[in-house]
């Protein structure tokens, strides 16, 4: 396990390597000069040149390079363009509410598919079953920035249940969670229907049954934990999927997250900002999809024995 | 079922592809004309879906609409998926550093997630249509290249290619006479589900206001242009957002149809 670790680990630094160089490059790809479209046309000369140097832009690109990655170990990520403000402060404040809601997303995916996964593989070709399959393909093909307001329309504003955007308290994550939430909720049941059902002849499972346990206990004890492994996959990979589903979620509820923070600051042209959010969110995404494969090897030993 | 999947996967998309391609035949209002006086204006005998903010007919923009999502969706993937098969070839039959390199810079591109890279590609290249198919281009490769890597690796040690190869074959004759007719199943697959991703990413981008610029209608950008008159108006979010759905839909029912029929290996 320790080599496979090592392993694993000697491949995320590239990986992280190539992120940050992709980033700071961004600014270099902007067409035209990067200056003048942050400051605008009419902006004053001098004005021009105090943010050409503030931003490091008058020194050759390998200097720029150079510093950049001495000020990232430092935790220096450069200072707002708007604001003055450390990007890394702002960014290290929008995270605690994109946490909050993917992991409700995430809460609310799992609680919906897992359970009705379990009963469409249990009560296969029902109406219970076709009615799940049905509820997933609508899931999957509705788009967050759809369904969000759709949901504000029924529930905010014609039953007045919950608050129409903002973030403050438990009812206010709930809209954003579903919105966020559903299509992984979608993938889900059908991913836990399929892995329930892949297993569902095997021996243990009729000895299960043989031994006299109800079906309830066969199928959320012993056929769950066998399928349970393609379902850790998936989750760990559509975390990736939350978090830039959070953009456009955060910014149909005006939820005070990283999302919502990248795209403010393309609106205003802030891309010390915007660089900033790209490598927030990236290195959570790596070492998100780092951790996966770690509890997927630790799940099954014979992922770390085959590498 | 499979069948039946399919059947109306492809009857959906039918009717948005003919939309598209007959739009100026069959839209009932020109999609630019404005009537400010009927701005939000529910829908009537004439105006079907109602009126935009500045009084222009919805059903004419959602037909129209329909060209720029299925334009970005065909031009996106096929682009996409010509480079990726192009890469993973490459990937796949040299093998060595070559495909360690290949195999890096795709860690590196899925490192950012979902869109992420393409809304920040837009920050940077500006709104509009052509940046669209090239941002989305940009990741859009990856899937293909990875299937056709994974393919090559699998059909390397088969006979028929290690005669192939024994007999002098050349790469180009290895990847295009034996590695891609044996791997077009699941890249017919990959097409199919990465066109629903594509539309879908195109709509996104126009939501956020990078992709498509008024006054050229999107589904997306309708969508956004109704938010505000949610409570007034909600006909200007319901049908936009209800048609990328079907479409949506209706791709997916296609795919999922076609790996069905293709990989009788797949379990439902």
């Amino acid at each position: 396990m320790r080599s496979w670790l090592i392993r694993r680990l000697f491949l995320l630094f590239p990986t992280l390597f190539g992120v940050i160089t992709c980033v700071f490059l961004m600014i270099h790809l902007i067409p035209g000069d990067p200056v003048e479209i942050m400051l605008g046309e009419t902006a004053v000369a001098a004005d021009k040149e105090l943010l050409r140097h503030q931003l490091g832009l008058d020194k050759p690109i390998a200097t720029q390079y150079i510093l950049y990655l001495g000020n990232l170990l430092k935790g220096d990520i450069g200072s707002s363009i708007h604001t003055q403000e450390p990007v890394f402060d702002e960014i290290i404040s929008r995270w605690p509410a994109t946490a909050e809601l993917a992991v409700a997303a995430l809460f609310f995916a799992i609680l919906f598919s897992v359970p009705l996964g379990i009963l469409s593989a249990a009560k296969k070709d029902s109406v219970v079953d076709r009615g799940s399959l049905f509820l997933s393909l609508f899931g999957i093909a509705m788009p967050n920035f759809w369904l969000g307001p759709l949901l504000i329309i029924v529930f905010s504003i014609w039953l007045g249940w919950f608050p129409v955007s903002g973030r403050g308290g438990f009812l206010s994550v709930i809209l954003p969670a579903i919105t966020l939430g559903t299509a992984m909720a979608a993938i889900l049941l059908r991913l836990t229907r399929s892995s329930i059902l892949e297993v569902a002849d095997e021996d243990f499972i009729r000895a299960a049954r043989a031994r006299g346990q109800n079906e309830f206990l066969v199928y959320s004890k012993h056929a769950l934990s066998n399928a349970l492994l393609p379902v850790v996959t998936i989750v760990g990979l559509q975390l990736g999927a939350l978090l830039s589903g959070a953009v456009i979620t955060e910014t149909i509820f005006s939820w005070p997250g990283i999302g919502r923070l990248m795209i403010e600051s393309i609106e205003a042209r802030d891309y010390p900002m915007v660089q900033g959010c790209m490598l927030s969110i990236a290195t959570c995404y790596v070492v998100v999809n780092f951790l996966t494969d770690l509890l997927y090897a630790s799940l099954d030993p014979r992922i770390r024995l085959n590498r | 079922m499979k069948n039946i999947n399919f059947k109306i996967g492809v009857s959906i998309i039918g009717f948005f592809a003919s939309a598209a391609l007959l739009a100026p035949l069959i839209a009932p209002f020109d999609p630019y004309s404005q009537e400010l006086l009927y701005g939000l204006a529910g829908s009537d005998g004439s105006h079907l879906m109602g009126r935009d903010l500045l009084g222009r007919d919805i059903l004419s923009r959602i037909v129209y609409g329909s060209r720029v999502s299925l334009f970005v969706g065909v031009i996106t993937i096929t682009v996409s998926a010509v480079i990726g098969v192009l890469i993973g070839g490459i990937a796949g039959s040299a093998g060595g550093r070559t495909d360690e390199l290949i195999m890096r810079i795709i860690d590196i591109l899925l490192a950012f997630p979902g869109i992420l890279l393409a809304i920040s590609i837009m920050a940077i290249l500006g709104p509009g249509l052509s940046n669209v198919i090239f941002a989305l281009c940009l990741t859009g490769w990856i899937g293909f290249a990875r299937i056709t890597r994974g393919q090559i690796l699998s059909l390397r040690e088969r006979e028929y290619v290690v005669a192939a190869n024994a007999s002098g074959a050349s790469t180009g004759r290895l990847i295009f006479k034996h590695y891609l007719p044996n791997s077009i199943a699941p890249l017919i697959i990959e097409f199919a589900f990465g066109m629903a991703a594509v539309i879908v990413a195109e709509a996104g981008l126009s939501f956020l206001g990078l992709g498509v610029q008024p006054p050229q209608p999107s589904w997306g950008a309708m969508l956004n242009e109704g938010r505000p008159f949610l409570l007034i108006a909600p006909h200007l979010t319901a049908f936009p957002g209800l048609c990328l759905m079907l479409l949506v839909l209706g791709i997916n029912l296609a795919g999922d149809g076609l790996r069905d029929m293709l990989d009788p290996k797949t379990t439902r």
